[in-house]
């Protein structure tokens, strides 16, 4: 194609594609950049003050990029902070929850939506209850039946709750989603011989893919950056997940900042990534309540 | 192709079935099949025709088994099936909505079933091939189904039914997705490919050309029952109600009285004159009656049975549409290759005629 040919005259353009310039479109965009100074700050400060020293931190040098680039803060959050114990207790703790919501809320969404049943749509209610409970109400009666049953200080002591309060929101995500899958795949497998597990599991699961992966996000927030369950069930040392252990770095390090800022970079950095790479399915997730279900 | 012939098709008797659902609004039973009695032989092509709600789709998943009649027995090449799952029941369906599953290719979808069913992967793989040279879908294994046009996607459906080699094939309004032009063609292929395997098949529409274009036998509902069966042409040229005339093809409607009963038919007296039509069944003089014509059954002239008056004349290329006013009934006319032929204005004087044997008396 020639040049002349691939040039677009601007007359050929509908009025309504022509872009003109606009003090309002200039406004906006400066205003968006603003935002995001806004919103990245926090982390760009986060890190350079993860490799200072108090006298910058609390010195001239608040906001500006470290004048000596302390990497011995991340050994030393790592090494006499324990954060590698705590980032794995997180990780444990987390993952496993992540499994128990993302099994328990699939095939409950299978039951309550493809099977027929007596009862299945005040089962959805009675699960749907479950995000009106605000966890703060739950955490006397939690520790009692957990003290009783002797799990308190256990990795159980928090999966079993986070699991549970993620469920309901990751049942009305996944109702969503399934929703959207024709009734007709599950005739045609079942024509084809399918039973009710071989339709769930070859059929359905495979396509709940996107379900899986918003609800995973979910609930890996959720537990990530949870502290009240964690600081009330969990005393011991060994079980104790990154919010605490921070938590209590400052108590015995409120000389060193440096050091909990290390360990503050090495916690926010998973969510962070999780952010980057996952923005879509993470938006779904927060919508989910307002346009899924 | 002659080895691509069905095993043994199967004959579907439906025994005097009825679904009876709950109207969500008042909370009353209803039915929404009644008392439907039909013999399918093996090897026919039959359509179940009519409009929305009379119950075609609910017969249809009767049969497949995604519904249990609350009356009667379906029987599938001699034995009752009402008791056997769906997967028990030797059909296989083609949907709607194609059912294609989207996670796997072209070559997956249609080898599904033959897998559970735990057939040997080398004649998985011959039958595939087989079936997709068939449907033309030859060199296409590997495609995602996302990968394909709605007409593919509906040949992939038909195949993965078809490889199967069930007693009964059902389709549930098959082509309802594609475009016209697309729905013509399909229609002429999935005949083509029934015909080929001599496969019994059931088919649910609501297009009405569509029926008559593919069908051995044409079951039209209304409200649940059956309201006629029979061939296209028996169905389009002997309509036993006004709304079976009706709902297939284009009909006038001559509402007038049984005169007397002539050799071959009776006459029947119009408020515009008396003509002759044929009838089978004798009827008393005096009984009031509906003369059933085809717009393209009717001639219009300067002489002939009934005079009317010219309210429409349009030019369509290979037809001149015609509205005329015959007494106070209002009739269409169908006049074929005008080009030789007197074309009467709007407003003008003329006469209409017809052949006695293509008038059908109600």
């Amino acid at each position: 194609m020639s040049a002349s040919k691939a040039k677009v005259n601007q007359a050929d353009i509908p009025v309504a594609q022509q872009h003109k310039f606009k003090w309002t479109d200039v406004l906006v965009q400066v205003g968006l950049v603003l935002w995001a100074i806004i919103c990245l700050f926090p982390v760009y400060w986060m890190f350079t003050f993860s490799l200072k020293s108090n006298e910058e931190i609390f010195g001239a040098n608040v906001m500006g990029l470290p004048q000596n680039w302390l990497w011995q803060n991340y050994t030393r959050a790592l090494n006499v902070g324990h954060m590698g114990q705590y980032f794995l207790n997180s990780l444990i703790v987390t993952v496993v929850s992540i499994i128990f919501v993302l099994l328990a809320a699939i095939m409950a969404t299978y039951a309550m939506t493809r099977l027929q049943w007596k009862g299945r749509k005040r089962m959805n209610s009675f699960f749907m209850l479950g995000l009106t409970i605000p966890i703060h109400a739950a955490i006397v009666p939690l520790y009692t039946t957990l003290s009783r049953v002797g799990m308190l200080n256990t990795y159980w002591a928090l999966i079993i709750p986070y699991s549970a309060f993620s469920l309901s929101m990751g049942i009305l995500i996944s109702i969503g989603f399934m929703g959207d899958i024709p009734y007709d795949l599950d005739e045609a497998a079942f024509l084809d011989g399918c039973g009710v597990w071989g339709i769930f599991l070859r059929v359905i699961a495979p396509l709940m893919l996107p379900a899986v992966s918003t609800v995973g996000i979910y609930t890996f927030l959720q537990c990530w950056n949870e502290l009240m369950f964690a600081t009330v069930f969990i005393s011991k040392e060994a079980y104790k997940t990154l919010p605490v252990g921070i938590q209590g770095l400052s108590g015995q390090y409120t000389t060193e900042w440096g050091p909990i800022g290390a360990a503050l970079a090495m916690a926010t950095l998973p969510t962070l990534l999780v952010y980057i790479f996952l923005s879509k399915q993470i938006q779904e997730s927060f919508i989910a309540g307002a346009v899924k279900g | 192709m002659a080895d691509m012939k069905v095993k043994q098709p199967k004959g579907v008797k439906l025994d005097h079935i009825s679904k009876i659902y709950k109207d969500p609004k008042t909370g009353k039973d209803f039915y929404a099949v009644h008392d439907v009695a039909l013999d399918i032989a093996p090897g026919s092509f039959v359509t179940l025709l009519g409009p929305s709600g009379c119950g075609k789709t609910t017969t249809l998943r009767m049969i497949a088994g995604f519904e249990s009649p609350d009356e009667g027995e379906i029987y599938l090449g001699g034995e009752p099936i009402n008791a056997l799952t769906p997967n028990k029941r030797d059909t296989a369906m083609v949907f709607q909505s194609y059912a294609l599953f989207p996670h796997y290719n072209v070559f997956d979808n249609v080898a599904y079933g033959l897998k559970l069913r735990k057939v040997p992967k080398n004649e998985i793989r011959d039958r595939v091939e087989k079936i997709l040279g068939l449907v033309e879908l030859s060199g296409m294994e590997q495609r995602m189904t996302n990968q394909l046009s709605g007409g593919q996607q509906q040949r992939v459906a038909l195949a993965r039914a078809l490889v199967v080699e069930p007693g009964v094939l059902l389709f549930d309004e098959p082509l309802s997705n594609l475009d016209a032009k697309l729905r013509v063609q399909m229609r002429t292929e999935i005949r083509r490919i029934q015909q080929a395997l001599g496969i019994t098949a059931v088919y649910v529409t609501h297009d009405q050309s569509e029926a008559m274009a593919i069908s051995d036998q044409i079951i039209l509902m209304k409200q649940g029952v059956i309201a006629q069966m029979g061939s296209p042409m028996e169905i389009y040229y002997k309509p036993n109600s006004e709304f079976v005339a009706d709902f297939i093809g284009e009909c006038n409607f001559l509402h007038g009285k049984v005169s007397e009963n002539a050799e071959k038919g009776a006459i029947v007296s119009l408020p515009a004159g008396k003509v002759a039509v044929r009838t089978e069944k004798k009827r008393n003089p005096g009984e009031a009656c509906e003369i059933v014509l085809r717009p393209e059954a009717i001639t219009i002239g300067d002489e002939g049975m009934l005079p009317c008056r010219v309210e429409l004349s349009c030019f369509m290329g290979s037809y001149q549409n015609y509205h005329v006013r015959v007494g106070e009934e209002l009739v269409k006319i169908t006049d074929n290759c005008p080009l030789n032929k007197k074309i009467f204005q709007t407003g003008e004087q003329a006469y209409i005629s017809f052949d006695p044997e293509c008038a059908h008396l109600l």
